[in-house]
């Protein structure tokens, strides 16, 4: 290992050791940390930030320090449900949002038409001045400390996370292990018949641990995921291309950026820039046509699955033979940064193909490539093999966390970290646990989609996986969430207070509206709350995020109160029937081997999970309903009722 | 998708493993020309074989051998068929045996005890081939609960429907309408998830809504048809006192039940009777006369002539010559919401009131035969009831309430947001595909990468 790892394992172990007023004396127990957190990337960060912050002595394991926190993909933060991840990682007390806003350089509001839960922020970084924003606050996080080398193993004893030893032989003892290697497990790169071993462009592959996840007993899968080729701004001509501006008027994600701004520091803070759309021509599709047989894709050499919602080029021309341009956006990467990144070209062609099939497309005749696309290839630990807190069911003390669990995209990774983070902390505390309900939260749809149903594609959040959509905006994150954030100490009082008081600001507003009947006229089609002003002279002042959501909570009741409703009737005739934890599948008669192996090795906590379970037949849960109304009323229908 | 009728009802126990081989007959315990029994199960050709040791041990799946049929000690009891049906091509999916003896009861009894000898066979409980064909998804829900309906069906409509249901003629009809909708839904949610690549999903929503509506607004009209299917419909005979409502409930009944005078007012209380018209079961009831200004004797039967008009599926109101056009009005007015035929009764001694509908003459029997096609109309429409119709309750209730979903989709989409349209279409698709049991978890995800370039 290098010099500076060296120093840098040095000053971790004194510092943590010197038994600081109230922690956890190290030394003592013989530890090096309470938790490791194995990978720094955007499941790592939020990781690390919130055991440290929550008073926990963590140590943070990097293959290179330099790449803390770096978009491997395209430079946005946001976007559908994506956004609302963000705001609700806000909204607990993690540091994505904060991050994006002070570095984004082109902010835009999707759907604003289409309605306010699916509306959602979207933001494209500064790409270097994000990863550095990021590696300052860990670097700057009381009790974190970063160690830059590749974990090896695992230290496990009598089914517990005790450490990690790193393929230096240098171990680090904890009581708890956070794991997000994101694709650097057994990551092959292609670019056409290339291919190489790597997680991400000249960053080496993680090579001994998956051996040893899987000794340990844990299933891995293959999952694929590509990034276009990057291109250089100057040999650009952006004149033959759509430009297109962000919002005249950004919206910040965090709440704590809300508040700063409205203290009178500037907002954005990095330059603004343009981005551009341009098409892709017939004359493209033809050289990716004559090119398949290059493509290893194609040639059968990529095993993993990828995902359907962000497919290579090549995928969509032969899959939409029929269209005849796809939209290609032109996104800058930073301010000072000579790099555009074209999203929707995502390939691994060759790169002779990829130069060809550039220079066919308009704006791009005369493109320089600074690097070409390529596909990744890489394993995950199939999510079914975690419980809610994202920790392992076969290691006590082991979390999961981030495309390691098979999901693709910053915002699904950050949550999930933090998550694992936050219950790596709580556990060792021994404290109550966070789960959040599907009614609460995006994230606790993406967790729960993830530990009961598992994944056959890189998972991307989506707002349609949400039964309780209408509940789950961008705009109430702070208010759904707060509370929890702030009993985790993540949250400090003054901020909460601050929603507390927006909280019941809504509340008052929308209980006036009611009581002089200018809900009825709001609730009008063409009405809206700024035109109602003139049928309203008594109306107070109030700030714009109470005056939106007011309107919001107004116009939409109805629709909510009816999505309550079917939420409510999956609940009783599913959810609300708890399973016992003794309850032994092999014992209900009836049941293929299949069902009970799914069904055991998932454990659901109730029959809604259990539905969740891909395979899980029909007939399979009309038997585990007919068996638990047998067992009696004890146990049905006594879980929590935590639907509004 | 609510599966309490099958998991609620006692025919479905629900505690038995699939490894036991179950035996019952098939046909009624009575002495009839052939009487089968039939083994489910994975034991299920071994221990047939165990009383027609000349089938060879492999037999022909789907083919009719001729044996003999023996007892434990191997002497013949009878000759007869031995069919063996291979798992999964049979009724339950499992390894299915039929064996078709002489239908003496008795000799059944000793082909079957022979049977349960076999450590791993035992009795079926009822219902139990049906549900075991269900847990090997033979069938779906929408055809397992048709086989519930079939066993309890009144009238010889009902076990049409429910035969066709069982055939799957309900899940294809709630199929159709469902998936241009669930095409519908797609399209929504990839605008609003997939702003960017989605933005050319088709502008044409008002009109998917409306056709969708229109399915399911038919879909209804057959379910409240199923209704009447399953459980009969009622049919009030009501009006002036010595109408001839009790001759007329008689003839139609084909039975003297109600007591018939000359003098007004002999009927107090209500009388029912059943009987089927064009395969419709039908609950009739003979009610007190009614007069506008009531004796006050008959003032309680009048009561319940009303509340039973007022709750029927069809009244009939019974007019004897010389009821006047006001008069009539009156009547109608006492049926409330319940459609009215307007029957001009004693056709044979006079012309008939104004505004009848059908004229009849209980003395003679003259349009008897109009009248019964006159109230198969009117509680029916058009066509016999054969068609398949819904009829389960559990099936109204998912089908009116993608029915509800769908009209404020419709509002929705004048005054709200596209992501309150999708929702609710999103619900209605839920709500059908209960019926079928059809709400695969990644349908709607499938369905949108299916449609559209995804994918930046």
């Amino acid at each position: 290992m290098n010099v500076l790892a060296d120093r840098l394992e040095v000053s971790v172990l004194s510092r943590l050791s010197a038994g600081q007023e109230g922690l956890v004396d190290l030394r003592k127990s013989g530890l090096d940390a309470e938790v490791v957190v194995v990978g720094l990337g955007h499941a790592g960060c939020e990781a690390a930030l919130a055991c440290a912050r929550m008073g926990l002595r963590t140590l943070g394991v990097t293959l290179r320090r330099n790449r803390i926190a770096v978009m491997s993909c395209n430079p946005a933060v946001g976007g559908t449900a994506k956004g609302h991840l963000v705001r609700e990682l806000d909204a607990l007390g993690g540091e994505m949002g904060q991050a994006a806003d002070e570095t984004g350089t082109h902010f835009k509001t999707l759907n604003a038409s289409r309605g306010p839960a699916v509306q959602a922020s979207r933001v494209l970084c500064d790409r270097d001045a994000y990863a550095q924003r990021m590696t300052r606050a860990l670097t700057a996080q009381k009790h974190l400390e970063l160690v830059e080398g590749e974990v090896a193993d695992l230290l496990v004893e009598k089914g517990a996370a005790k450490g990690v030893r790193l393929v230096d032989g240098r171990q680090f003892w904890s009581r708890a292990v956070i794991l997000t290697t994101g694709t650097f497990l057994q990551a092959i790169m292609h670019v056409g018949e290339q291919k190489e071993e790597g997680g991400r462009v000249g960053d080496p592959a993680s090579l001994g641990l998956s051996q040893r996840l899987k000794d340990i007993g844990f299933e891995l899968g293959r999952f694929k995921t590509g990034t276009p080729a990057r291109l250089r701004r100057r040999s650009i001509s952006y004149e033959r291309c759509q430009p297109q501006p962000g919002d005249a008027q950004p919206v910040p994600f965090s709440r704590r950026t809300v508040r700063e701004r409205e203290t009178g520091r500037p907002f954005p803070r990095m330059p603004q820039l343009l981005c551009h759309v341009t098409q892709s021509t017939p004359q493209t599709h033809r050289i990716v046509q004559a090119n398949l047989h290059r493509s290893p894709l194609y040639q059968g050499r990529i095993v993993g699955r990828g995902p359907r919602y962000c497919p290579s080029f090549e995928d969509k021309v032969v899959r939409f033979a029929d269209r005849d341009r796809h939209q290609i956006f032109l996104e800058p990467d930073g301010v000072d940064s000579d790099v555009v990144y074209p999203a929707g070209l995502s390939t691994s062609l060759p790169a002779d193909v990829q130069l060809e099939l550039l220079r066919s497309i308009p704006g791009l005749e005369q493109v320089e490539v600074i690097r070409y696309g390529y596909a990744v290839e890489y394993d995950f630990a199939p999510p079914t093999q975690l419980t809610e807190t994202l920790e392992t069911r076969r290691v006590r003390g082991l979390f999961f966390a981030g495309q390691l669990n098979g999901t693709s995209g910053y915002e699904e990774a950050a949550f999930q970290g933090f998550v694992a983070g936050v219950n790596a902390a709580l556990a060792v505390r021994g404290e109550k646990q966070l789960v959040l309900g599907r009614n609460e939260a995006h994230g606790g749809v993406l967790i729960d989609e993830l530990v009961t149903r598992g994944v056959d594609e890189p998972f991307r959040m989506l707002t349609s996986r949400s039964e309780h959509r209408l509940r789950l905006r961008e705009g109430n994150a702070d208010l759904r969430l707060a509370a929890h954030g702030r009993r985790l100490g993540l949250v400090s009082a003054e901020e909460y207070e601050r929603t507390e008081s927006r909280q019941r600001a809504i509340a008052q507003e929308v209980v006036r509206l009611k009581s002089t009947g200018l809900a009825e006229l709001l609730r009008r089609p063409e009405m809206t709350y700024a035109r109602l002003a003139a049928a309203d002279p008594r109306r107070p002042e109030l700030p714009g995020d109470v005056a939106s959501e007011a309107e919001v909570e107004v116009k939409y009741e109805g629709y909510i109160a009816q999505q309550d409703r079917a939420a409510a009737r999956q609940r009783d005739a599913f959810d609300g029937w708890l399973i016992p934890e003794e309850l032994c599948f092999g014992a209900i008669r009836g049941f293929s081997a299949e069902v009970i192996e799914k069904l055991e090795r998932q454990r659901p906590r109730t029959v809604g999970q259990a539905r969740r379970i891909p395979g899980i037949t029909p007939a399979a849960l009309a038997l585990l309903l007919v068996h638990l109304r047998r067992a009696g009323p004890a146990v049905a229908k006594n879980v929590e009722s935590a639907a509004p | 998708m609510d599966l309490a009728p099958i998991a609620a009802s006692p025919e479905w126990p629900g505690r038995e493993a699939l490894a036991f081989t179950i035996v019952a007959p098939a046909t009624p315990p009575a002495a009839g020309g052939i009487g089968i029994l039939r083994l489910s199960g994975p034991g299920a050709l071994a221990i047939g074989r165990t009383v027609a040791p000349a089938v060879p041990d492999s037999p022909s799946p789907n083919r009719v051998y001729f044996t003999d049929f023996v007892d434990a000690a191997g002497a013949v009891l009878d000759e007869g068929l031995f069919i063996y049906f291979r798992a999964p091509h049979s009724y339950t999916g499992e390894d299915v045996v039929e064996l078709q003896a002489h239908g003496s009861p008795r000799l059944l009894q000793m082909l079957q005890e022979q049977i349960l000898r076999a450590p791993l066979a035992r009795v079926a409980e009822p219902g139990e081939f049906t549900r075991r064909a269900f847990l090997n998804r033979r069938i779906d829900l929408a055809r397992a609960e048709a086989v519930a309906d079939l066993i309890s069906a009144d009238s010889a409509a009902a076990v049409r429907a429910a035969a066709r249901q069982l055939g799957g003629a309900l899940s294809e009809k709630v199929r159709q309408v469902r998936e241009p909708l669930l095409a519908l839904h797609a399209d929504l949610e990839a605008l609003l998830n997939f702003p960017a690549e989605a933005g050319d999903a088709g502008a044409d929503f008002a009109d998917r809504l409306l056709a969708a509506a229109a399915g399911t607004r038919a879909l209804l009209a057959g379910a409240a048809r199923g209704t009447l299917l399953r459980r009969g419909a009622r049919v009030v005979l009501y009006g002036p006192v010595n109408a001839g409502k009790s001759t007329l409930f008689n003839c139609l009944l084909g039975e003297s039940r109600a007591l018939v005078d000359e003098e007004p007012g002999t009927t107090r209380d209500a009388l029912e009777g059943r009987l089927d018209i064009s395969g419709l079961a039908v609950t009739l009831v003979d009610t007190a006369g009614l007069r506008v200004s009531p004796a006050r004797l008959e003032a309680l039967g009048i009561e319940r002539t009303r509340a039973a008009a007022r709750s029927a599926d069809l009244a009939l109101l019974i007019l004897p010559p010389g009821c006047g056009a006001g008069e009539v009005e009156a009547w109608l007015q006492e049926a409330g919401e319940t459609p009215v035929l307007r029957v001009g009764s004693k056709s044979d001694l006079g012309p008939t009131a104004e505004g009848v509908e059908v004229s009849v003459s209980g003395r003679t029997g003259a349009g008897l035969g109009q009248l019964e096609c006159a109230i198969a109309v009117r509680l029916w429409g058009e066509g016999a009831p054969q068609a398949v119709e819904l009829t389960s309750q559990r099936h109204a209730e998912a089908i009116q309430r993608a029915s509800d979903c769908l009209e404020r989709a419709r509002r929705a989409l004048e005054e709200s947001t596209l992501e309150v349209v999708s929702g609710e279409v999103g619900l209605a698709v839920e709500a059908l595909g209960e019926i079928t049991g059809e709400n695969a978890p990644d349908e709607l995800l499938d369905a949108i990468f299916r449609r559209f370039c995804i994918g930046k």
